[in-house]
């Protein structure tokens, strides 16, 4: 098994493969984790709580906060859970339903977002997940 | 509750510089949980800067249900005013593993050049090397400095999965 990671896209991660393994040795690709960032044009007050509140009463998660530790004290961070399956759908693409989603907030007004997902690699995967991230950083926007 | 406090009468006092005015306007409502909304924008003028805030106040009464008590404006530097920049949503990491079936090698020969570092961690209770390497990518080259990249490749089984770097490494 060969561990990839660090790209910034799919087609990086293809080129990467190309050059580096031996292509009559891949059985399968899978991705397992998708990390995208943003960052707001403003300030979030860590001590506000309307973003854990609106994330709290989305409809199409579970979230919870979690709790920092003490040289976390820039960020707010968020775990999404049960992702609704039938929201995910509706995106339009064929894309797995991630486990979950771990969303830090800085008080600067980046968003870093952790997706768990088990599919299989293909080019422009990433892409197919960004309404997903996309409508995270719009409720967070608004929230804060 | 009423907003106690007419919105930019603070910034008045506050900023009315020339030039650009950057600055921080904090809203405070009664909101249990929403005490606080923060901005920190950048204005040609004063006139543009109360026509913010006065529009600030109503977007937050509107959008978070909250009554507004005041709205605070300090003045920030453009160095401070430079940390907060919008950035559109982009990926900085996409991981994933590759699952190989039996070959002679998983690893390119070709790459093999490229190698710089190779750590091998070898698990008797479950016969397995670990390869750990790190390689210099031919077609990573960016500003004219040459960068590494990071290939982890875990081989299952050693006995029936044979890189042809184990004789290297050993």
């Amino acid at each position: 098994m060969t561990i990839f990671r660090a790209a910034r896209s799919s087609r990086a991660v293809r080129v990467a493969l190309n050059c580096a393994v031996n292509p009559d040795s891949v059985a399968r690709i899978d991705v397992y984790m998708l990390v995208a960032s943003a960052r707001l044009a403003h300030p979030v007050c860590l001590q506000c709580g309307t973003v854990d509140a609106a994330m709290m009463c989305d409809p199409r998660w579970d979230a919870q906060s979690v709790v920092k530790t003490e040289d976390e004290g820039n960020t707010k961070s968020i775990q999404l859970t049960h992702i609704d399956a039938g929201w995910i759908k509706t995106l339009g693409t064929d894309i797995c339903v991630p486990s979950n989603i771990l969303v830090n907030v800085t008080k600067n007004g980046a968003i870093n977002m952790f997706m768990s997902v088990a599919d299989s690699f293909r080019d422009g995967v990433e892409d197919e997940y960004r309404p997903v991230y996309q409508a995270i950083v719009d409720l967070v926007s608004s929230a804060s | 509750m009423a907003c106690s406090r007419a919105p930019g009468a603070q910034a008045q006092d506050a900023i009315l510089g020339a030039g650009t005015i950057y600055a921080d306007l904090v809203v405070n409502t009664s909101a249990q949980y929403s005490h606080r909304i923060c901005r920190r924008l950048s204005f040609a003028t004063p006139a543009a800067l109360l026509a913010a805030v006065a529009a600030l106040h109503d977007h937050v009464a509107l959008v978070f249900r909250a009554d507004v008590l005041s709205v605070d404006v300090s003045p920030c530097t453009p160095e401070q005013f430079a940390t907060v920049r919008a950035s559109p949503l982009h990926f900085v990491n996409v991981c994933g593993k590759v699952t190989h079936c039996r070959a002679s090698h998983v690893l390119n020969p070709a790459v093999l050049p490229l190698v710089v570092s190779v750590r091998v961690l070898y698990s008797p209770a479950r016969d397995m090397g670990v390869y750990s390497i790190e390689a210099r990518a031919a077609n990573d080259s960016r500003h004219g400095r040459s960068t590494t990249t990071s290939v982890a490749a875990a081989i299952c089984t050693a006995r029936t999965v044979t890189s042809p770097l184990a004789a290297r490494s050993t």
